[in-house]
C-alpha cells in the first residue's frame, strides 16, 4: 500500500481547511479478508464513494492519519493487532470519523466492548450487504458528516443519492469519476481546487493514476458540461488547480 | 423460490465468481485436516484444531455474506463446538459432537460446490 503518496504533509494553510469538507465520499475498509473487502468496495464504489482497503492496523493508521476519512469500516479480527485496540488507538489520536466495526464475534459483552471501545456502530458477520448499506449511510447522515445531497452551480444540479447531474432540466449522464469531480467542483465554487485535492477524492491508493489522469478528467467534463449547455465552466489556474465559475451572459 | 432467489443473490454479491475457489480451498484444507485429526498426540492436535477454528470461524462470516448459509451455519456451528469445550469435560463425547461438526461443514461445502 502506498500510504506515503497520500500524504497531505506540506499542504498549504489555506487549503489543509478544506480537506476536512471534500474527502468527506471517502471511505477506509480494515479488513484481512478479501473476499469481504472486495463485495464492501464493490458496493461503497457503486454508492459513489472512493474507497481504500488496507489489511493490517499498522497500515490504517497510516492511513488514517495522512487521509480525513468519512468513514471508517474496521473488522476486528486483523492479523497485526485486534481492532478493537486499533479503535482505541484511533481515538486516542483524535482520529473522529465514525467507525463501523465488522465482526463474527455476537455475544452482547462482545458487542458492548466494541462500542465502549470508540466504534460507532457494530455489524456482525455474515451480514447482508443492504444491512451494511444502510449503516453506512446512517452513519453518514450525522452532523457535519454529510453536507447536502442536492447541489448546485448556475443550471447544474447534481443528486448525490442517484448520482445523476442534470443540466439546464435534462439529465448529463456522467461516468462515475467525472460525477465525483463535478461534485468536488460544485461543492467549492467560487474557490479554487487544488489538483492533488482532486486526486485524493478521485483516487484510492490502489489505483493507476496517470501523470495526466487529472487533466483528462477535467477535459471530458468541461467537454459534457459545454455540450450539455451548461452555464458554468472549468476554468484552470495554471500550477494550483481548477475552479467551476458561473458564464456571464453574452452581449445581446 | 428460495433457492433461484440464493442463486441470483450470489451472482449478484460475487459477480467475477471467485468466491466458490475460497469455498474449494477451505474444503481442501478441511479435509487434509480433519483426515488424522484424532489420532494425533496431544500437543499437534490442539494446534491443528485451532486451525480449523480460524478456518471456521473465517468462514462463518464470509460465506453468510455471500449468501452460502448454510455453509455459514455449520462453519460457525463447528467453531462453536472447538472453542466451548469447558474443562473436564467428557472428552469422548465433545470429540463426537467436534467430528459431527465437522462432517456438517465438509457436507455443506460439497452441496454449495456442487450448486456452483
Amino acid at each position: 500500500m502506498n500510504v506515503a503518496g497520500k500524504v497531505s504533509n506540506g499542504a498549504m494553510p489555506d487549503e489543509s481547511e478544506e480537506f476536512s469538507d471534500v474527502t468527506q465520499a471517502r471511505i477506509l475498509v480494515v479488513d484481512d479478508d478479501r473476499d469481504l473487502t472486495g463485495l464492501v468496495r464493490r458496493e461503497l464504489v457503486g454508492q459513489g464513494f472512493t474507497v481504500d482497503a488496507v489489511e493490517l492496523a499498522e497500515d490504517a493508521l497510516l492511513a488514517a492519519r495522512d487521509t480525513a476519512y468519512a468513514l471508517m469500516i474496521v473488522d476486528l479480527g486483523l492479523p497485526d493487532r485486534d481492532g478493537l485496540e486499533l479503535v482505541r488507538d484511533l481515538r486516542g489520536r483524535l482520529i473522529e470519523a465514525p467507525i463501523l466495526v465488522l465482526t463474527a464475534r455476537n455475544k452482547v459483552e462482545d458487542r458492548v466492548t466494541g462500542l465502549s471501545s470508540g466504534a460507532d456502530d457494530y455489524l456482525v458477520k455474515p451480514f447482508a450487504v443492504s444491512e451494511l448499506r444502510a449503516r453506512v449511510a446512517a452513519l453518514l447522515r450525522r452532523p457535519s458528516r454529510m453536507k447536502g445531497n442536492h447541489l448546485s452551480v448556475a443550471n447544474i444540479v447534481i443528486d448525490r443519492n442517484s448520482l445523476e447531474a442534470v443540466v439546464d432540466g435534462g439529465s448529463l449522464p456522467l461516468p462515475l469519476k467525472q460525477f465525483q469531480l463535478l461534485e468536488l467542483l460544485v461543492r467549492r465554487k467560487n474557490h479554487v481546487t487544488p489538483k492533488r485535492m482532486i486526486e485524493e477524492t478521485l483516487y484510492g491508493f490502489n489505483d493507476e493514476v496517470s501523470t495526466n489522469s487529472i487533466e483528462a478528467q477535467v477535459y471530458k467534463l468541461r467537454q459534457a458540461l459545454r455540450s450539455a449547455g451548461a452555464e458554468a465552466t472549468i476554468e484552470t489556474r495554471r500550477g494550483i488547480g481548477y475552479r467551476l465559475v458561473e458564464l456571464k451572459p453574452g452581449p445581446l | 423460490m428460495a433457492g433461484e432467489k440464493g442463486q441470483v443473490d450470489r451472482a449478484l454479491l460475487d459477480p467475477d465468481g471467485v468466491f466458490p475457489q475460497r469455498l474449494a480451498g477451505d474444503r481442501a484444507f478441511l479435509a487434509a485436516s480433519a483426515g488424522d485429526l484424532w489420532t494425533l498426540e496431544a500437543g499437534a492436535r490442539e494446534s491443528r484444531l485451532r486451525g480449523i477454528a480460524t478456518l471456521a470461524h473465517r468462514l462463518g462470516g464470509a460465506a453468510g455474506t455471500f449468501g452460502h448459509h448454510a455453509v455459514s451455519e455449520a462453519a460457525l456451528a463447528l467453531e462453536d463446538e472447538i472453542l466451548d469445550r469447558q474443562p473436564g469435560a467428557c472428552l469422548p463425547s465433545w470429540q463426537s459432537r467436534v467430528r459431527q461438526a465437522i462432517d456438517a461443514l465438509a457436507r455443506a461445502l460439497d452441496e454449495a460446490l456442487a450448486a456452483g
